[in-house]
């Protein structure tokens, strides 16, 4: 369970990036967020494992206070946290498995993380992790030599093999073709309904959220203006997220497409 | 002008205007008569420091005009090479290579620590990185044979104080070249293993040092083929190496030798230029 409580950020001499944002998040539950460019949607994913500090506020996941714990603490608790970015996720130079494994790197001994040698059990588990985002065909090339979405791919491996309860993943689909976006969303998916993993993804395409998540937040200006499971989603918050929002998602089509993944829905 | 642009981009009238009115604004944003000013003066600023710098080193192409009958007749001796000293010369060329062999290896291992302190996505510590740094200018300001010929006095004639020479100097220009080098790569995944919660060895040995290494090892042949050329001069100074055996030929006028050590100078620089480029051409 991640509790985020009244986080607040402000980069030096700009207006506030984040505004008393608060929000749980359960296990198992895939949450989209979404916001305008400069809404303040990667200061939060960055916010949650303290790779920027809030001035105030409270994170918590699973017990362990994210903003107060020392710094040992911290380098524990982002084990438990995965990480997917827009793009260059990957070290370019290393094998598909090469950066899977290094979702425990932490656990390596240094003189075998210098070697680069991995116990061969790791190696079983690390091309387990690739095989279930089909991937195990590529895992020993190098991760320059894979397309964006297939490196997005590998970077969810990695989480798998990090054994994370939570993943933030920044915008992950923002630089994949259509079908490759499905594709990475659809596995991201399928971890938080079948093992219990929590997804918090930031998106750009209302289309996605509405297809995909269970539940949606939405960013302006730094402030929630929006928390709502997707089923009850309708376009008004779209304009409370957007403001004038000119070019409006054909809402008709998602509900569709919510009809069609969801019997509830319909 | 308007007919030949293409529809999409020939505008209506008021659209013209508001677009004149925001180059005018542009243009006296830029402040039209002052920057001209200003540009002028560089300009003849610029001719006045390059005059006067022709007037310092006394340019005289009357002397250079008279002197050229003496370089032609030098440079008709040069021809036949004398090749009776070969196997000399060859033991001095290897001297002179392994000068700058030991000297580049020295720096290179100096150069990956300092040069960690310095970049400024890896510092541990940062306010030490600026001191590092300006101790790097320092050494960078000062060439190779000037330390060269500190180390002379330090520990006698030889091989040994050019390699000191080279070591210091390169490790200034190295932990500089390779600081950028590590500037220069994608912040996000070095991120992304951070995030895992490894500490800052295994980043770096896992992340950082596989991507920057063709960059690396790039800089460090291209400053050894550097350093190899640099330590021709060494012989000068009393470090040994090929450059002594030039530096007597020149003495002594004896062109006929000199001739056959230029000859295998200019060997052995092509054969280590191409060496390095395969080397660098097989990292990327």
């Amino acid at each position: 369970m991640l509790y985020v409580e009244c986080v607040s950020k402000t980069y030096e001499g700009d207006r506030e990036s984040l505004r008393n944002v608060s929000f749980k998040l359960p296990r198992g539950q895939f949450v989209a967020v979404l916001g305008s460019s400069g809404a303040g949607k990667s200061t939060l994913l960055r916010a949650i494992t303290r790779q920027i500090k809030p001035e105030r506020g409270r994170i918590e996941l699973d017990g362990l206070d994210f903003l107060s714990c020392s710094s040992r603490e911290l380098q524990h608790a982002r084990s438990q946290v995965a990480t997917i970015a827009q793009q260059f996720n990957l070290v370019r130079r290393r094998t598909a498995l090469e950066n899977c494994l290094a979702g425990r790197l932490q656990e390596l001994p240094f003189w075998r993380c210098c070697l680069n040698r991995f116990p061969d059990e790791w190696l079983r588990a690390g091309l387990r992790s690739l095989s279930r985002v089909d991937l195990q065909d590529v895992a020993f090339q190098r991760a320059d030599r894979l397309s964006g979405g297939q490196q997005q791919r590998v970077a969810i491996a990695r989480a798998l093999m990090q054994n994370a309860r939570l993943i933030l993943a920044d915008e992950p689909v923002a630089s994949l073709d259509p079908a490759s976006s499905r594709r990475v969303l659809e596995i991201l998916r399928s971890l938080c309904h079948r093992e219990g993993l929590t997804v918090l993804c930031s998106l750009h395409q209302v289309e996605l959220a509405l297809a995909y998540s269970d539940r949606i937040l939405g960013l302006r200006d730094g402030q929630l203006v929006a928390d709502c499971p997707t089923r009850a989603f309708v376009p008004d918050i779209v304009d409370r997220i957007y403001g004038a929002y000119q070019g409006r998602p054909d809402m008709a089509g998602t509900h569709s497409i919510i009809a069609l993944r969801d019997p509830r829905a319909g | 002008m308007t007919q030949l642009l293409p529809p999409a981009i020939a505008s209506s009238a008021p659209e013209r205007d508001s677009i004149d009115a925001l180059l005018e604004a542009e243009r006296s944003r830029q402040g039209g008569v002052w920057r001209l000013l200003r540009r002028g003066f560089l300009g003849i600023a610029l001719v006045a420091i390059a005059l006067a710098s022709l007037r310092e080193v006394e340019v005289s192409p009357t002397e250079l005009w008279e002197g050229l009958p003496r370089l032609l007749s030098w440079s008709g001796r040069l021809w036949p090479p004398d090749f009776s000293e070969v196997p000399t010369f060859l033991g001095a060329i290897w001297e002179t290579m392994a000068i700058s062999i030991v000297g580049t290896l020295t720096a290179a291992i100096a150069a990956v620590p300092l040069s960690v302190l310095v970049a400024r996505n890896l510092s541990p510590i940062p306010w030490l990185g600026g001191i590092v740094r300006s101790g790097l200018n320092l050494l960078r300001s000062i060439d190779t044979a000037i330390f060269a010929l500190f180390f002379v006095s330090v520990v006698g004639l030889g091989p040994f104080a050019g390699a000191m020479g080279v070591a210091l100097h390169t490790t200034g220009t190295m932990a500089k070249l390779y600081a950028e080098a590590f500037e220069a790569l994608p912040a996000e995944p070095i991120e992304a293993i951070a995030a895992t919660g490894c500490d800052r060895w295994r980043v770096f040995t896992f992340a950082v040092w596989p991507e920057a290494l063709p960059s690396l090892g790039g800089i460090g042949l291209y400053l050894w083929e550097y350093n190899v050329r640099s330590s021709v001069v060494l012989g000068i100074v009393g470090a040994g190496g090929i450059g002594y055996e030039l530096m007597v030929s020149l003495k002594l006028l004896d062109f006929a030798r000199l001739a056959t050590i230029l000859l295998l100078i200019l060997l052995m620089v092509s054969a280590i230029d191409a060496f390095s480029a395969r080397i660098r051409r097989s990292l990327a």
